[in-house]
């Protein structure tokens, strides 16, 4: 296979891809890489047809073995371009998909949105924007929360609430279990998790990765969630949580900024009762809903361990342990003083 | 051997060149988010080079006095704890080498584990004493990956 990271060989089999989903004449150039993430490969380029120019993004595998994570373009795919024909959630719209035959590894094309990541825009941004932005995010996560299960018949549904959140617990001992080495910061959160569930929700979509990398904002200054390659069905505090979860490694926190006043918002709009989605259920989740993010990165740390991988990544990431290992004793900590004093 | 400068001398002069000299010569932002990368790892090496081989050996003391006092304790979870002590002590190396400390600090870890497990429910002073342990671990964690950790992101 041809090397994929050399953009004047993407370029023509972009082309070819576009051509075949309906631009017989399209010219594509200014193909060029976006960094960060640490799974998929991503391109920025523009296309050129009778119509006008347009500005894409391509999402592709890398290479195997060159990644932490691998998740699947297709059903990635078969959630986008359903998700793209409701047009009930805020997300670039998907184009067009191969399954490697023309890219020679499977990727998917979704519009390029012209505009910074939430992330770095909150982080400029003076205290009345951010509480602006927050107040937006939290009507961002309420539209994925209140899709149609209809809308995504590919995705399953767990058994019941108690499956869902058992079946994460689990997953981190196994985490634990499979890891190159003991942790007790891992069995200390399972244990914590066990004895302290909230009180359970309706099953929706989640994204599934949601922060505020994963959000941008266009050029009329609506948000547009991107990267749903972990979407799922699922409790929806799991979103919040998660967001409020990378926020500690890459802030601003928009939920923390007033997290009474984020979560009321929230459920004005998605009609969840308070005692449901509160600052300390959505504390709850911010630590379960790791297990995946973690789960990643640990087995990657652990591959490297044996042997089997050398990506740069799982090196730098060794770093990220001991920063979550703090914040699961803080995040534990303060939630139990503060579930203790409602008491 | 050669012990001066020290190890972390010398990742100290590497990171210095590569901030100072490389990185301004790089346009690529996936090249310059791997710098990132690496500059944050070498500063994590030249920690563990200066520390890791004795904060591992204090830890493993302090593991197996508090494990001894939860395998005595007669609550549920004593037995495992007891026995992942017993393990530990007859699995422990009589050599010095990184690779011996390592292995004798991972079973050590499972004692530290096992004793969250069986005080974690029970509560009181026993609990604090082993959170207290995981506290240490983590002091030490914190000072390896130094203050201000964030990850490199998209840009």
């Amino acid at each position: 296979m041809t090397d994929l990271t050399d953009p004047t060989d993407l370029a023509p089999r972009l082309q070819e891809l576009l051509r075949r989903h309906g631009e017989p004449e399209v010219e594509v150039t200014d193909v060029r890489p976006i960094s960060g993430g640490y799974s998929l490969l991503t391109y920025g380029f523009s296309a050129t047809t009778p119509v006008g120019l347009r500005r894409y993004v391509l999402r592709v595998d890398p290479p195997t073995g060159a990644s932490l994570t691998h998740t699947d373009r297709r059903a990635e795919w078969e959630l986008l371009s359903g998700l793209t024909a409701t047009g009930a959630v805020p997300m670039p719209a998907a184009r067009a998909f191969d399954d490697g035959s023309v890219l020679g590894r499977p990727g998917l094309v979704l519009d390029f949105v012209d505009g910074p990541q939430l992330g770095a825009h909150a982080a400029a941004a003076d205290g009345e924007e951010r509480r602006r932005l927050a107040g937006q995010l939290a009507e961002t996560l309420a539209a994925v929360h209140t899709v149609a299960p209809s809308a995504v018949p590919g995705l399953a549904a767990p058994p019941s609430w108690d499956d869902y959140v058992n079946g994460l617990i689990a997953a981190w001992r196994q985490l634990e279990a499979d890891h190159a080495e003991r942790n007790p910061f891992l069995r200390y959160v399972a244990c914590w998790l066990e004895t302290h569930k909230p009180p359970p929700a309706p099953l929706t979509l989640v994204h599934g990765e949601f922060q505020t990398g994963n959000v941008m904002i266009d050029a009329k200054g609506q948000m547009q969630v991107i990267d749903w390659e972990y979407a799922h069905i699922g409790d929806p505090r799991i979103d919040l949580g998660w967001c409020q979860n990378v926020a500690a490694f890459a802030p601003p926190d928009l939920i923390g900024l007033d997290p009474v006043g984020f979560c009321a918002r929230y459920c004005d709009i998605t009609g969840a009762p308070a005692e449901v989605v509160n600052p300390l259920t959505v504390g709850y989740f911010s630590i379960l809903a790791g297990v995946k993010a973690f789960g990643a990165l640990l087995g990657g740390i652990a591959a490297m361990a044996r042997g089997e991988n050398h990506l740069l990544t799982s090196a730098y990431l060794v770093s990220a342990e001991p920063f979550t290992h703090n914040l699961w004793m803080q995040g534990t900590r303060q939630l139990e003083a503060a579930m203790e004093a409602l008491r | 051997m050669i012990t001066r400068p020290t190890t972390a001398q010398l990742i100290d002069v590497v990171r210095r060149e590569l901030a100072e000299r490389v990185a301004p010569a790089v346009s690529d932002p996936q090249v310059a988010t791997s710098l990132q990368m690496v500059d944050q790892i070498l500063a994590t090496l030249a920690v563990r080079a200066e520390h890791e081989v004795g904060w591992m050996t204090e830890e493993m003391a302090a593991i197996e006095a508090v494990g001894q006092q939860v395998a005595d304790s007669g609550l549920p979870g004593a037995p495992a704890v007891a026995d992942a002590l017993a393990a530990f002590r007859a699995g422990r190396g009589a050599g010095r080498s990184t690779a011996e400390i390592t292995g004798d600090y991972n079973a050590a870890t499972e004692v530290l584990s096992r004793c969250v497990e069986a005080t974690f429910a029970a509560g009181g002073d026993l609990r604090d004493i082993v959170t207290g342990l995981l506290d240490q671990r983590l002091a030490h964690e914190t000072d390896v990956i130094g203050p201000g950790f964030q990850l490199v992101g998209r840009q």
